[in-house]
């Protein structure tokens, strides 16, 4: 799922909660959920793994970088959330699997577990829809926790 | 060097010049200068030299970058023009590179050139092993943290 809805689901939390340990692991639970939910980039991550050069997974890649930042400026600017310790560690709980299974798909070594938990989540419902759908599931995710 | 590294100097040029057109220029330039500073990425393994896999590090970077961004949100006030120019502005010569992995457009080689250049200066004669280079790269950036808080 795209990094922007972990950190936004991460920032909420972090606002709800009082500690910043709880909202990191509520947060960090809360992405493997998440990721339950079929969001339709299986198709091309499975590109990537068979060619390099496939640029659908580098256009990914910068809209969902370029997405997070937005999405959370404008959460913070319009004061939705107003940012604090339990905010930045529930963003923190939010992407931190992301950058484990990044980590271990250029190094093969290291998060090797939580590669294996990441995919097993992924692979809980097998509904092969395409990434368009997928991000139209995730804008309506997003419209829905933030209402 | 590592986008959060650039990133940390861009905000430093930004707290100490008020004048945000310069301090995007002294950012700016202040990539080209850095990277001149062996840090082992020109060791980085053979399998790891190729648009994807320096995209999956370019998003691990980025992702450290934002959560670095958001604790100084905890700790100084970076939302001022002139450290918003120059940290974009120190940034800038990394995103020119990824369009150039992007696109292969002219422009974009030419300004690889130019980027390489300064990457090879001193590390053709003198480089750090590839995990050398990323602890020397954290120790930078330690010493950075402390000029800004």
């Amino acid at each position: 799922m795209l990094l922007s809805v972990h950190a936004t689901v991460g920032a909420i939390i972090g606002d709800n909660v009082n500690t910043s340990l709880l909202a990191f692991v509520l947060a960090f639970i809360s992405h493997f959920i998440l990721d339950i939910i079929p969001h339709g980039d299986a198709k091309i991550i499975k590109a990537y793994r068979n060619d390099f050069k496939n640029k659908g997974f580098l256009y990914l890649i910068i809209f969902d970088l370029i997405s997070t930042i937005i999405l959370l400026a404008l959460l913070f600017y319009s004061h939705k959330i107003s940012f604090s310790q339990t905010v930045f560690w529930g963003i923190i709980g939010g992407i931190l699997p992301d950058l484990m299974v990044a980590s271990h798909e250029i190094s093969e070594k290291f998060f090797r577990r939580w590669h294996k938990i990441h995919s097993w989540t992924h692979d809980r419902i097998n509904w092969a829809i395409p990434l368009q759908l997928g991000v139209i599931v995730q804008i309506i995710i997003i419209y829905l926790i933030l209402r | 060097m590592f986008l959060t590294v650039h990133g940390a100097i861009g905000i430093i040029i930004g707290q100490h010049i008020k004048s945000p057109v310069l301090a995007f220029l002294a950012g700016f330039i202040s990539h080209y200068l850095s990277d001149i500073i062996p840090h082992g990425d020109t060791n980085a393994p053979e399998k790891w030299k190729n648009p994807i896999h320096i995209a999956t590090a370019a998003f691990i970077d980025s992702i450290i970058l934002l959560v670095f961004l958001l604790y100084l949100g905890t700790k100084v006030n970076i939302l001022n023009l002139a450290t918003v120019s120059a940290f974009f502005g120190s940034l800038l010569p990394d995103f020119l590179q990824g369009f150039y992995f992007l696109s292969n457009k002219k422009i974009f080689r030419r300004h690889q050139s130019f980027h390489n250049f300064f990457h090879f200066l001193i590390a053709e004669k003198f480089e750090w092993k590839f995990n050398q280079g990323i602890i020397f790269q954290l120790i930078i950036f330690i010493i950075l943290i402390t000029f800004i808080i």
